[in-house]
């Protein structure tokens, strides 16, 4: 029973860190129909930021978070200026064309600032973990599961109750019809990837906590977009439900399918089971459900 | 318009008057210089252990120079980033032979040097890999391939050794950690087969992906197993993420791990985690004072680094371009990949003041050495537990 219980929770922390990676790209996606691949490079950016503040100028941390936030706040609204302005009224595709060669452009700059090697965190979360009757977790873990359950809470609120939330929704529907309501798409542009580059930028301080900051942390960005996927490309309870599911799901079938099937299940059963339930519900597990009848 | 194209005709005037100068001031009596191949990765995904090796190689290049060249000879290093891309690799390699006309090439990856064997055979290119895979050392069919340091599968069986020679069970329990590459599979059956040799007992084999966020379910199954003693072949981001996990589960499991387990990053990463950890180290660390290590800060202070920059993974580099062109200067006044193989196979317990195994080659092997020192986390520093051992 306690194998099983530590499983569950471990998947469930570690999901919770899929679920902030994968709230980005649902944010842009459930705001402008974009799939940003610039996503990784987002996290990067947030990751970078902190710990060079924490590490060279010793900062402390709360306020290099807070410093890190505000940087890819201001990094989503001249992403938006300068890349996406051109993009207005234009095909979807073009605008994912577009973030793929943001992703390149990035990377480069990011590898020419901090160079390639990892960078790792002086200790800001206490490594004793938490017990928790027979099961322990360690603590940024659990940190990263509470931040990820308020943003669902804040997020739902907001696409569901404030005018910005709505515009954006309406933008992403039809952005000419929103064009013609009088809704700016330049600001709703710019607020969408503001918050989702804060969105990522928390998630790759909290990933940089856990196995330190190089380029390839960016890779994480991809390969949880199955995980939204999952949840349906535009619910933002989708992609926190899909990523702790994902979670458990690769814990449990490491635990008990591992040592039945010779290991490296582990990495496989998530996306065995994404195919499964896409084929029974094709726009994810909380997607709108669009059908055009013909 | 007509402004411009004066202005044109002036600036390609001028620049070919500034090359014709610099190509006469060259020529005079000075012989031509050797040059030597670099593929590194330095911005793919191996680059955070990729540049500080390429900076090694860069670091001993620039040093020999500085200190008389090769038998009179500058050395030229002509080095190409492949990002840890395989067909860039190979498109790196046809550069590097047809026009650059290299002799001889320091690579990097196993994948990737892999699928350079046909080539490097067929141009006969002596080439030293960063990676330490035992499938390239068959002479038959890996002719030009070197290696300067102990296989995956030697530093598997040494530390298989170490556990049976230093454990108080009669047949001590021990777990295999990897990951799903050609790189992590490397040593697994071979280790598998030594350990029934010499009667260490395999009770469980797990993979761990090089980039995983947690090992909890592996962990828990290798305790399930009753392992005393795990091994790990991994990076440093996976070694950190295991040896935490397991601190946190409170396992009574003695982790060890193979060299791309046992530098400053996992230390690092991992930070008390670490403690009581056993990795294997085939190149010294740079804090070390060995003979060898004065010419290496020498080195890289010609680039600009100071002594406490530098990891492990500098004086890998560096002591692979010492090898190879050691070999160049055994090859003598003709410099051709022939050559400096026969001149590469007559190196016989070759030390290079200990920052690695003393190194031997021959016409029918290529296995370096088969020895390494092994390092146990004390006190949050790296400190030798044994002298250069073997698995006899």
């Amino acid at each position: 029973m306690t194998f099983f219980l530590q499983l569950v929770v471990t998947g469930l922390v570690v999901g919770a860190v899929y679920a902030m990676v994968a709230l980005g790209f649902v944010l842009i996606y459930k705001s402008s129909d974009v799939i940003n691949f610039a996503q990784g490079e987002l996290l990067l950016v947030g990751a970078y930021t902190c710990w060079t503040l924490v590490a060279v100028y010793h900062v402390p941390f709360l306020l290099a978070m807070a410093v890190s936030i505000c940087v890819s706040l201001f990094l989503g609204i001249a992403i938006e200026r300068m890349v996406l302005r051109s993009f207005i009224n234009e095909p979807v595709i073009s605008v994912i064309m577009a973030t793929l060669g943001l992703s390149s452009a990035m990377r480069g700059i990011l590898q020419v600032i901090w160079s390639t090697d990892t960078k790792t965190f002086p200790e800001i979360f206490p490594s004793a973990p938490v017990i928790i009757g027979p099961i322990a977790v360690s603590r940024v873990y659990l940190y990263s599961l509470f931040i990820s359950l308020a943003m669902l809470v804040i997020f739902s609120l907001f696409f569901k109750y404030s005018n910005m939330g709505i515009a954006m929704r309406a933008t992403a529907d039809d952005q000419q019809a929103a064009l013609s309501m009088g809704i700016s798409v330049k600001v709703i542009f710019a607020a969408t990837w503001a918050i989702a580059a804060v969105v990522a930028g928390i998630g790759g301080i909290l990933l940089g906590n856990i196995n330190g900051v190089n380029p390839s942390l960016s890779h994480i960005g991809l390969t949880v977009l199955p995980v939204a996927i999952l949840g349906g490309l535009d619910s933002i309870p989708g992609a926190i439900l899909g990523g702790l599911f994902i979670g458990v799901l690769e814990s449990l079938s490491g635990g008990y399918l591992d040592p039945l099937l010779g290991g490296g299940v582990k990495e496989v059963a998530p996306f065995v089971v994404l195919v499964l339930i896409l084929m029974i519900r094709p726009y994810g597990l909380f997607g709108q459900e669009i059908i055009e009848r013909v | 318009m007509f402004h411009r194209l004066c202005w044109l005709a002036v600036l390609t005037s001028l620049l070919l008057v500034i090359s014709l100068a610099a190509g006469c001031g060259s020529s005079e009596n000075v012989r031509e210089p050797v040059k030597l191949g670099g593929i590194f990765d330095i911005t793919g995904a191996t680059g955070d252990v990729g540049k500080p090796y390429a900076e090694g190689v860069q670091a001993y290049v620039k040093w020999i120079n500085e200190n008389g060249g090769i038998n009179g000879r500058t050395v030229q290093l002509v080095d190409i980033d492949y990002a840890y891309k395989i067909p860039q690799a190979v498109e790196a390699y046809k550069k590097l032979v047809t026009q650059e006309k290299v002799p001889a090439i320091l690579g990097w990856g196993t994948g990737d040097t892999e699928a350079m064997v046909p080539f490097i055979t067929k141009d006969r290119i002596p080439y030293i890999s960063g990676s330490l895979s035992e499938n390239l050392l068959t002479v038959e069919n890996h002719p030009y391939n070197f290696m300067v340091a102990a296989s995956y599968s030697d530093q598997a069986r040494v530390l298989l050794r170490w556990i049976k020679d230093n454990a108080a069970e009669e047949n001590p329990k021990v777990a295999l950690i990897y990951n799903d590459t050609g790189f992590g599979r490397s040593p697994i059956t071979d280790a598998e087969a030594f350990a029934e040799k010499i009667g260490v007992e395999i009770v469980d084999k797990e993979i761990v992906d090089l980039k995983a966020l947690d090992a909890t379910s592996q962990l828990l199954n290798i305790q399930k197993a009753g392992a005393d003693y795990a091994i790990i072949q991994e990076t440093s981001n996976a070694t950190a993420t295991i040896l935490k996990d397991a601190k946190r589960l409170g396992l009574d499991i003695q982790f060890l791990g193979l060299n791309w387990t046992a530098d400053e990053i996992s230390l690092k990463l991992a930070g008390e985690a670490a403690e009581g950890y056993i990795g294997v180290v085939p190149f010294a660390f740079p804090f070390e004072d060995v003979p060898g290590m004065k010419d290496v800060r020498e080195g890289f202070a010609l680039m600009g680094k100071k002594p406490e920059e530098l990891t492990q993974k500098h004086i890998q580099g560096w002591l692979s371009a010492m090898i190879m062109l050691e070999g160049y200067k055994r090859a003598g006044e003709n410099i051709t990949g022939e050559n400096i193989k026969k001149g590469l196979e007559t190196l016989n317990e070759f030390t290079s003041g200990d920052l690695g195994a003393p190194v031997s080659f021959s016409a029918s092997s290529h296995r370096g050495s088969s020895k390494v020192k092994l390092y146990q986390v004390k006190n949050g520093q790296w400190q030798p537990i044994t002298d250069w051992i073997g698995y006899q």
